[in-house]
């Protein structure tokens, strides 16, 4: 039987998420194939439209920056996406998407083996979540 | 010359948008001059079989948003019969204000309009499907509401919850201009390029940080300074100009909704001010609070992002419907 196997879309910033992201690869931790990494200068620079246009093709969408409150490479870049995936959550809880298909993690350049453990967790969640179709009412553009 | 045949089909209206008309005034009589009016039920009564009867149309006019089957019959068959088709009002160009019921399922709409709401008394609800008694049909309600321009292709737009004078005025000259040359736009919006911001003359800071959101009875507005820099959430940022030189509600010291839709750059009208108004909350303050308190202003300050912020443009929006997910 095929099981469900979740994507994710990771936004990474380039200091600390992505760069362990990096780190997990070269100290060859294992973790699910899930993950589509997109490297973004600053989390702070990730706008919610692109979040939701992530959200169309995956089951989830993962967000990874410096650790609040000091290591920003741009002072306070961390907390700008931390504010707007705060309300996203409330907006998503409205439009009847569970809140859970979006996850903030600050991961640092040198946590290798967080990240691997974040996206293990993640797609546990997913998978217990199951696929996610996002309901168009009609096609956009 | 001849006059250019003009018609009127409705969709999911309040009827604002035959009031906005009105308000011309005599220049309504222009319109008697340069058109006649094949089908327009609040004007010349009229039943659906006359608009299909007509052969042509020169320039036919849609109100509303679709939620039934009927309505997209009445604009289908506008857009076959018209040379020129007019999206008039928010509710045509972007789902306007009946999209907000796309929060809710058709169901949950109909128990709380029939029997949940305070006021009513009625047990049980109307029926989802379609009713026929005797020759009268009452269509199914859909399980939301579409934007009409994601249906059909119309040459003009004209935004605006009800569209100001001024742009009806520009569709009457727009009218009088077809029926002596003939042109057909592609895509023209009665209205401006740039936000509302661009016109509006209260004194805006360089940045703006919020420390709480307040509600407009909540503050002690001052009628010079940016209502954002004061708290009190405004639309302008990211809605299209074109109410007027003067914004008519920033103007009469009232926040901008957002009724003239996203400007031509913006994607998601909603999703972008989120973006940017959930960054101007303690805007360089966050070190100095904790993320927990940081959150409950975030919470606290945005109970309804939906109704707040997609009060015009929901059925355009990225996710535009309510999802039943558990």
């Amino acid at each position: 039987m095929m099981t469900f196997e979740p994507k994710i879309t990771a936004f990474l910033c380039k200091w600390c998420g992505y760069a362990g992201a990096d780190m997990a690869g070269t100290s060859r931790i294992k973790y699910p194939p899930t993950v589509t990494p997109v490297r973004f200068p600053c989390t702070g620079r990730i706008d919610l439209s692109h979040i939701l246009e992530a959200l169309r093709e995956s089951d989830g969408v993962l967000i990874a920056g410096c650790h609040t409150p000091n290591d920003c490479h741009y002072i306070r870049g961390n907390y700008q996406a931390f504010k707007r995936i705060t309300v996203l959550k409330t907006f998503l809880k409205q439009m009847g998407v569970n809140p859970k298909r979006v996850r903030l993690d600050w991961i640092s350049a040198s946590e290798g083996r967080k990240f691997a453990e974040t996206i293990s967790a993640f797609t546990d969640e997913l998978r217990d979540l199951g696929p996610f179709v996002m309901e168009q009412s009609e096609v956009v553009q | 010359m001849k006059k250019a045949k003009l018609a009127v089909g409705y969709g999911s209206i309040c009827g604002g948008c035959d009031v906005a008309f009105t308000d011309v005034g005599t220049k309504l009589a222009d319109l008697a001059e340069i058109a006649e009016i094949v089908y327009w039920p609040a004007v010349v009564d009229g039943k659906i079989e006359q608009l299909e009867a007509v052969k042509n149309i020169d320039v036919g006019v849609y109100f509303g948003a679709v939620r039934t089957d009927e309505h997209e019959t009445v604009l289908r068959l506008l857009e076959e019969k018209s040379d020129v088709l007019v999206a008039f009002g928010t509710c045509s160009c972007y789902g306007g204000i009946p999209g907000l019921g796309n929060v809710e399922t058709k169901e949950s709409l109909l128990t709380t309009a029939y029997s949940n709401a305070p006021n009513t008394r009625a047990e049980g609800v109307p029926s989802l499907e379609e009713i026929t008694i005797e020759e009268l049909k009452m269509p199914e309600l859909r399980d939301y509401t579409s934007s009409p321009a994601d249906l059909v292709e119309f040459d003009v737009f004209v935004p605006g919850c009800p569209p100001p004078v001024q742009s009806v005025i520009d569709l009457i000259d727009f009218v009088r201009d077809y029926r002596e040359n003939g042109n057909i736009p592609d895509a023209l919006f009665l209205a401006k390029e740039g936000t509302v911001c661009e016109y509006c003359e209260r004194e805006k800071p360089d940045k703006i940080s919020i420390d709480k959101v307040m509600r407009v009875h909540e503050s002690d507005l001052n009628e010079e300074e940016c209502f954002l820099s004061q708290g009190v959430l405004c639309l302008g940022p990211v809605t299209r100009a074109g109410c007027g030189d003067e914004p008519r509600c920033t103007y009469r010291n009232m926040p901008c909704r957002g009724c003239f839709g996203p400007t031509p750059k913006i994607r998601d009208q909603g999703t972008k001010f989120l973006s940017s108004i959930a960054s101007s909350i303690m805007l360089g303050k966050e070190k100095q609070i904790s993320e927990e308190e940081l959150m409950r202003l975030l919470s606290e300050g945005f109970i309804d992002p939906v109704g707040l912020f997609y009060r015009f443009a929901l059925p355009v929006a990225i996710i535009n419907r309510k999802h039943q997910e558990k």
